[in-house]
């Protein structure tokens, strides 16, 4: 049923940005009771020049599990509403995939991998699937991404007259969730008496996490399970003086590496030339001032610097005075 | 109330919003927002940048704590106004979603209890009439609601925390309430409202659960190669402290601090006209009055009926609202506020360099 394309290596590489991580941590901390695992959609989009699939956002879909049978019921209309209701604020974003807690493939993946193929037609090769190790069982592996593909290249005619026939059965009873239910539960059970040939089969890829959006409004703060932000301890000289601390530190650490080098020539390390020439590179970018250029240059931004502090001050002042007087009303 | 001082914003004393508020509820210390919250306005604030965004908080309101846990986003005006669609359909749109997004947050276990709203800014102006309006449409519905402003200029320029907790104080409630709305002169020295008392900032604190503070750490450190995280990374963070050249911000923020000292003018002079207006409006009313009463003199000497006192003319002037010139004052102390700290930024900036060529030339 499903019809993935069949072209290999087509996605080199999943990148995911952090607030997928938090609303998947978030969806699993608030998942019910009786639930193991939470699935949600993964949307995205594909960038083409380098082959990444880019994972911005997500939302969590309610789903269960039938233990009887193994039938995973999802929730369909939730699915499609939320799709409806991200579109009108982001419309670029679309939908490259789900996510699901824990560690790697279950049999149920598959199933819902199926639907996702469908709900996505043909917008990217195939859709990605996300697990997230909520357990730490490996803590090198947290988050994994696959691509799973479709084995069913015999059988694609059959699957996609199957295919409409189900659209039309989905477009007749549309507006009831129990019947999407139960068109759920109809695939599920195709899905059973032609798993021979139409089961997904997922390849895992390269998947980066790009933290950088979290690293701009404060890595601390988003990693650490409670921060204080007040006036004390975010201005923005203090920060300076932290930034310049870790620096001072690095810079320490290279002397180190570099004497300990420099002292025993029979342990030298052999260079690496990648970093070697980055290292010039940067040397080449600082600027070679005279002590008068210099001097011109920084006391001319000195300056500027004062006098902007001091017109902000006097206006500040102004504001005061106006307070104090009980002149707010009136001409300054 | 009138007691507080100008430097209070942000520290108000508490014994003093008791007084204010209904004595069950607790007066509000803290915002408590999750990381996540940041997380989704940061994405959606520069997934549209330059057009500024709004979305709405969801959370939980426990104690002297208010608890963000969740937001999502409102659709922007400009893609709707494609659809050439009039007002009212719009907002009934907006309400629909709205309504539609929360039912479907429940269903996956979200605090769908609104709590405020977000919105995004550029160099700090955010002390618009309609932020006021907004707070007051809140205010009619939930006890206690907050707005958060997230400004990615001052975050990039500087590498501060972008985000701040602001809600309007109680006291400029409860004389908005009597006053309805019109803020007159006399009314508000009344009732001592000053200009500092009118948006207050709430201290923010922001919390993760366990399992996504693990999961950054551990995915961070995974990232370097590394077992542990390393703490002295340098992050974008800190990269963004350290661009020696923000005077694009320095130069925006004083041409924006003098366009508001142009409006607080114009505002002051709108006063000014009235005062006069009014003045000459009196008098006018006052000659009038007079020669009214020397008629009144002469017709009882002849024995007519005095002719009424009251003055045909019912003419007044109104007043100006106050609300504006105090929404720009604020809005001249947060850009000159701005403009202190970013310009100390960049003196130690400079100092730094300074001493860094000093010791290289050593």
């Amino acid at each position: 049923m499903g019809f993935f394309l069949p072209i290999s290596g087509s996605v080199s590489q999943a990148v995911v940005h952090p607030n997928v991580i938090f609303n998947v941590c978030d969806s699993y901390v608030r998942r019910n009771d009786n639930v193991e695992r939470v699935i949600g959609t993964l949307l995205g989009h594909y960038d083409a020049k380098t082959n990444r699939l880019e994972v911005t956002n997500s939302y969590a879909v309610p789903h269960n599990v039938q233990q009887s049978t193994g039938q995973v019921l999802l929730d369909v209309e939730f699915h499609r509403a939320m799709i409806e209701l991200h579109a009108r604020v982001n419309p670029k974003e679309i939908v490259i995939g789900w996510y699901s807690t824990g560690d790697g493939i279950v049999p149920a993946s598959s199933l819902i991998h199926e639907f996702y193929a469908k709900e996505m037609g043909m917008n990217i090769s195939a859709p990605l699937h996300l697990t997230f190790d909520v357990e730490f069982k490996d803590t090198d592996n947290l988050v994994r991404a696959w691509v799973g593909r479709s084995l069913d290249f015999g059988v694609s005619s059959l699957a996609r007259r199957r295919e409409l026939e189900k659209k039309e059965a989905v477009k007749s009873g549309k507006e009831e969730k129990k019947e999407q239910h139960q068109n759920e539960d109809e695939d599920e059970d195709d899905e059973d008496e032609d798993m021979g040939m139409s089961s997904a089969c997922f390849q895992e890829i390269a998947c980066v996490t790009n933290f950088e959006l979290a690293e701009r409004v404060g890595f601390d703060a988003l990693s650490a399970t409670k921060t204080e932000k007040n006036a004390e301890n975010s201005s923005a000289v203090e920060g300076l003086k932290k930034t310049v601390e870790k620096i001072e530190k690095l810079l320490d650490e290279c002397k180190i590496r570099a004497e300990e080098n420099g002292g025993e020539s029979s342990s030298i390390v052999v260079g690496n030339s990648r970093v070697g020439r980055q290292v010039a590179e940067v040397l080449r970018a600082t600027p070679q001032l005279t002590n008068d250029q210099f001097a011109r240059v920084f006391g001319e931004s000195g300056r500027d610097c004062m006098m902007v502090s001091y017109v902000a001050n006097v206006a500040k002042v102004q504001l005061q005075l106006a307070e104090k007087l009980n002149t707010a009303s009136f001409l300054v | 109330m009138s007691s507080s001082s100008f430097a209070a914003l942000a520290s108000k004393p508490a014994a003093e919003k008791e007084k204010a508020s209904v004595p069950e509820t607790p007066p509000l210390h803290s915002v408590q927002i999750d990381g996540s919250v940041i997380l989704q306005i940061a994405k959606h604030a520069r997934d549209s940048q330059p057009s500024l965004v709004t979305g709405q908080l969801l959370g939980l309101d426990v104690g002297s704590t208010l608890e963000v846990t969740s937001s999502f986003p409102f659709p922007s005006q400009s893609s709707s106004e494609n659809n050439n669609t009039n007002e009212d359909i719009q907002e009934e749109e907006g309400a629909h979603y709205q309504l539609e997004m929360m039912r479907m947050l429940r269903e996956v276990n979200v605090d769908n209890n609104t709590v405020g709203w977000y919105q995004s800014t550029t160099m700090g102006s955010y002390f618009t009439e309609e932020l006021i309006e907004t707070f007051i449409d809140y205010a009619e519905s939930i006890e206690r609601c907050v707005c958060i402003i997230y400004d990615p200029t001052v975050n990039d320029s500087d590498g501060q925390f972008g985000l701040k907790a602001i809600r309007l104080t109680d006291a400029f409630l409860k004389t908005h309430k009597e006053v309805n709305g019109k803020f007159e002169t006399s009314k508000i020295k009344d009732r001592g409202l000053k200009w500092s008392d009118v948006i207050e900032e709430v201290p923010m604190v922001v919390s993760n659960s366990v399992l996504v503070s693990a999961m950054m750490k551990q995915l961070d450190a995974n990232a370097d190669g590394k077992i542990e995280r390393d703490e002295n990374k340098l992050t974008e963070e800190d990269l963004n402290r350290l661009h020696l050249n923000a005077n694009t911000f320095t130069t925006k923020s004083l041409e924006f601090l003098s366009e508001s000292m142009d409006d607080l003018g114009s505002e002051q002079q709108k006063v000014a006209y009235y005062h006069r207006a009014n003045h000459r409006l009196q008098q006018q009313k006052n000659v009038w009055l007079q020669k009214r009463k020397a008629e009144n003199a002469q017709r009882e000497k002849s024995g007519l009926a005095p002719l009424s006192e009251e003055n045909p003319d019912t003419r007044t002037q109104n007043e100006p609202s106050r609300l504006e010139t105090y929404l720009i004052f604020n809005q001249v102390n947060q850009y000159s506020k701005q403009l202190d700290e970013h310009n100390a930024m960049a003196a130690a900036k400079l100092k730094l360099v300074s001493s860094v060529r000093a010791n290289e030339q050593q």
